[in-house]
């Protein structure tokens, strides 16, 4: 009976107790909290402001404030700078003024002041792109001014003045053609390459009146602003060199963007009157070539327009409908206009010899060896480079 | 609990193990790694070594397919004695051990790296090695059965995450090929060899096999899938990145993440990336299956429960010695035990046919003197 009992212990309760005393260290080892922190020991920074301040950097961080919708719909946020020689160590600040921990997992916008980008625009740009926790599909941004007066204004649309930018730049790829959209990873990725110029959108503070229905007190309403964000910086070499307008950003979009639908005014025809064209389909080719000693570069843009568009008196219902469809006339105009815009883009690009065409990069993959010969007797391959544009407008 | 004589696994099972840990070690820090030297060359690298492991998955199957019956055990000591088998097994067991780790390691850096920052301490793995010590105890049938669910489930996220990335793809950043010298090659298949010879497995399964012979030849061909997987997985990194592929250090985490559906619908390709890592846990199992079975052969235990036990400990004195010190791990893997990787994963099962044979002939001889 008692070996009968002991067999029994043996084979069922001791094995048992040991797997309950397995589980009840593994319940003690389980309950700690890992040193995890809390949400509420956190800042969730939506974006980043990057500016120079004598010999150091500022970074201001907005951070999003989580509130009761039920009384405040909209979301609202605090602005909290940071100083130190470098962005880390500025962000380190920012933890100690703030009292959160700075999570940057969630940062959809990085701000450059105009005085990082006079001084080296890939040096803070590099902190974020070597942390982990840093999603480079984040949009960046040049301002003409301070990066921290841009993140502490608001938009009439959206109190946060980040979001209320990012509904301009991240549509810039769908909707509007005249803004320049570029993230962490794109930036990255041109300046590691044998092309390392960029262009990088710019923006600018208006400041406007904005009455709205809201039940929202005068004083809130007031002093809100709008962004221009229609010019574009070329940067080459880590430094700025030149700035391009919203004709030109318009023009590099038509030839760089896929699937961008595209307005163009054409100025000064039909008796001075301007006209408004839609170019829905297009296709772009860029080739290059290499000769004895230069670089032939080839434009080949084929588009489908229609007006949206233009002074006419039509006399009837049928006039109307037909009138979308381009004469000959307005055809050669909207070529001959292209055309201008792009040669204006392209003396632009060599004058500064700033690749953002990517030449360099597809003579390297595509002509390598001819490339590699030219560029050890030439410095100047983008200087010297001869282009070639031609324009083909049709009718949608 | 299995009986040894049962422990068995069926070679649709080793594949899909391979299947479970192949793709998904290759693909954490590895391209990161070739990418410093090889920068758009790195799928070549992986193409190479992924041919080499093929090549000594095909050199043990032609052991297996001549005497089914014989583990390493029997063919090691039969031809070169007890001790220098014993040897042999230590240095193996050591081998397996840190290839236990290394994707453990990895798998709480990506952890660290790309989900929570402000995670702690390296031995929150300390339960990936009891569990891998359990795994170990139960058998390769048990590890084996989970192997043809997780297989399944490393295809599919795998599948998913190349057609998430598709629409970023620029297939031209793989050119110009190889215009660098042919140095690098060597060089980065000296550095990153540890990372891959996951074949040499095998050597631990001979004896255990219980399948046709003639399903060698479809297993061969599932191992030639996994080489084009893992090859494939560079190409759309290095497409995706171009220049700067050397920095996407958790490249599973960064091939899917431009897709514009995740900017509407959330990151849901996180779902397959997790699950990609449990297999990467899987794959620290194995690894730590292997090293307990060398420990086995070498010490020949007579209770089944001690290599694990053993092991699990030698396992977690090392993660705590590791405690974050993540860059040195990497630079004695780059620098040390890749080398000694490559000796036993290339060379010394080169020899394994002539051992077995020469086991056979004494087993042969000592039959007839009976």
């Amino acid at each position: 009976m008692f070996s009968k009992l002991k067999k029994i212990y043996q084979n069922t309760i001791r094995s048992k107790l040991i797997l309950l005393a397995i589980i009840f260290i593994s319940l003690l080892y389980f309950t700690n909290d890992f040193t995890l922190l809390d949400i509420e020991k956190t800042a969730i920074i939506s974006a980043v402001g990057i500016d120079r301040v004598g010999d150091q950097y500022e970074i201001s961080c907005q951070i999003l404030l989580p509130s009761d919708t039920s009384s405040k719909p909209e979301a609202s946020q605090a602005i909290i700078s940071g100083k130190g020689k470098t962005v880390a160590s500025a962000i380190g600040d920012v933890h100690t003024r703030a009292g959160l921990y700075p999570k940057l997992t969630f940062c959809r916008l990085i701000i450059l002041g105009m005085d990082t980008i006079k001084d080296d625009i890939v040096k803070p740009l590099n902190y974020f792109f070597r942390t982990e926790q840093f999603n480079d599909s984040a949009m960046l941004l040049a301002s003409e001014g301070s990066a921290k007066k841009v993140l502490e204004s608001s938009s009439p649309i959206e109190n946060v003045s980040s979001f209320a930018i990012q509904r301009i730049i991240e549509h810039s790829n769908t909707k509007i053609s005249d803004v320049i959209s570029i993230n962490l990873y794109e930036f990255m990725k041109q300046y590691y390459s044998k092309s390392d110029s960029i262009l990088i959108p710019c923006v600018s503070l208006s400041d406007e009146s904005v009455k709205s229905d809201s039940a929202a007190p005068q004083a809130e309403n007031e002093n809100k602003t709008i962004y221009d964000i229609n010019s574009a910086l070329i940067i080459k070499d880590e430094k700025l060199v030149d700035e391009i307008d919203r004709r030109l950003v318009k023009a590099y979009n038509l030839i760089t963007q896929k699937d961008v639908r595209t307005y163009y005014s054409v100025d000064n025809v039909l008796d001075n009157d301007g006209m408004e064209l839609l170019i829905d389909q297009k296709r772009v080719k860029i080739s290059q070539s290499i000769t004895s000693d230069i670089v032939l570069c080839q434009i080949d843009i084929s588009i489908k327009a229609i007006f949206v568009d233009r002074y006419n008196q039509e006399k009837n219902i049928e006039e109307l409908t037909n009138n979308i469809k381009l004469t000959d006339e307005s055809k050669r105009l909207l070529e001959k206009s292209i055309t201008a815009d792009l040669n204006a883009l392209l003396q632009s690009m060599q004058k500064n010899q700033a690749d953002f065409l990517n030449i360099n990069n597809n003579l390297y993959k595509f002509k390598t060896k001819q490339y590699e010969r030219l560029l050890s007797s030439n410095k100047n391959l983008i200087a010297d480079t001869q282009f070639k544009i031609s324009v083909k407008v049709d009718s949608l | 609990m299995n009986d040894v004589k049962n422990d068995k696994i069926k070679l649709n099972q080793i594949a899909m193990i391979f299947f479970t840990i192949i793709p998904i070690t290759k693909f954490i820090i590895l391209p990161s790694a070739i990418s410093k030297i090889m920068l758009n060359d790195s799928w070549i690298v992986a193409g190479i070594l992924m041919a080499l492991d093929i090549l000594i998955a095909v050199i043990i199957l032609t052991c297996y397919k001549r005497d089914s019956s014989m583990s390493f055990l029997d063919i090691s000591k039969n031809a070169i004695g007890k001790y220098p088998t014993k040897v042999i097994c230590i240095i193996y067991f050591s081998y397996f051990m840190l290839k236990a780790v290394l994707p453990a390691v990895e798998l709480k850096r990506m952890f660290a790296g790309a989900m929570y920052e402000t995670i702690p301490r390296v031995s929150l793995l300390i339960p990936l090695f009891l569990l891998a010590a359990f795994c170990a105890y139960r058998g390769i049938k048990s590890l084996g059965r989970a192997a043809n669910i997780l297989g399944w489930i490393s295809i599919l996220s795998i599948v998913i995450l190349m057609l998430l990335s598709t629409p970023n793809i620029d297939i031209t950043n793989i050119l110009p090929i190889m215009n660098r010298p042919y140095r690098g090659v060597t060089d980065s298949i000296l550095s990153v060899a540890a990372w891959f010879g996951d074949f040499i497995i095998l050597l631990t399964l001979l004896g255990k096999i219980s399948d046709s012979k003639k399903k060698i030849a479809k297993s061969l061909l599932y191992y030639i899938i996994i080489g084009i997987i893992v090859v494939l997985l560079f190409i759309i990194l290095i497409s995706i990145y171009g220049d700067i592929t050397a920095k996407q250090v958790n490249a599973i985490f960064k091939i899917s993440k431009f897709n514009t559906s995740l900017t509407k619908l959330g990151r849901y390709d996180y779902i397959p990336i997790i699950f990609l890592m449990a297999c990467t846990m899987f794959a620290s199992i194995m690894m730590f299956y292997a090293s307990n079975e060398f420990l086995n052969y070498a010490f020949e235990f007579k209770h089944k429960f001690i290599a694990p036990l053993i092991s699990c400990i030698i396992a977690i004195i090392i993660i705590l010695i590791i405690n974050d010190q993540f860059a040195k791990l990497f630079e004695f893997v780059g620098k040390f035990f890749s080398i000694a990787s490559i000796a036993l994963q290339y060379i010394v099962p080169l020899f394994i046919p002539l051992l077995q044979r020469i086991s056979i002939k004494k087993l042969s001889k000592c039959d007839a003197k009976k």
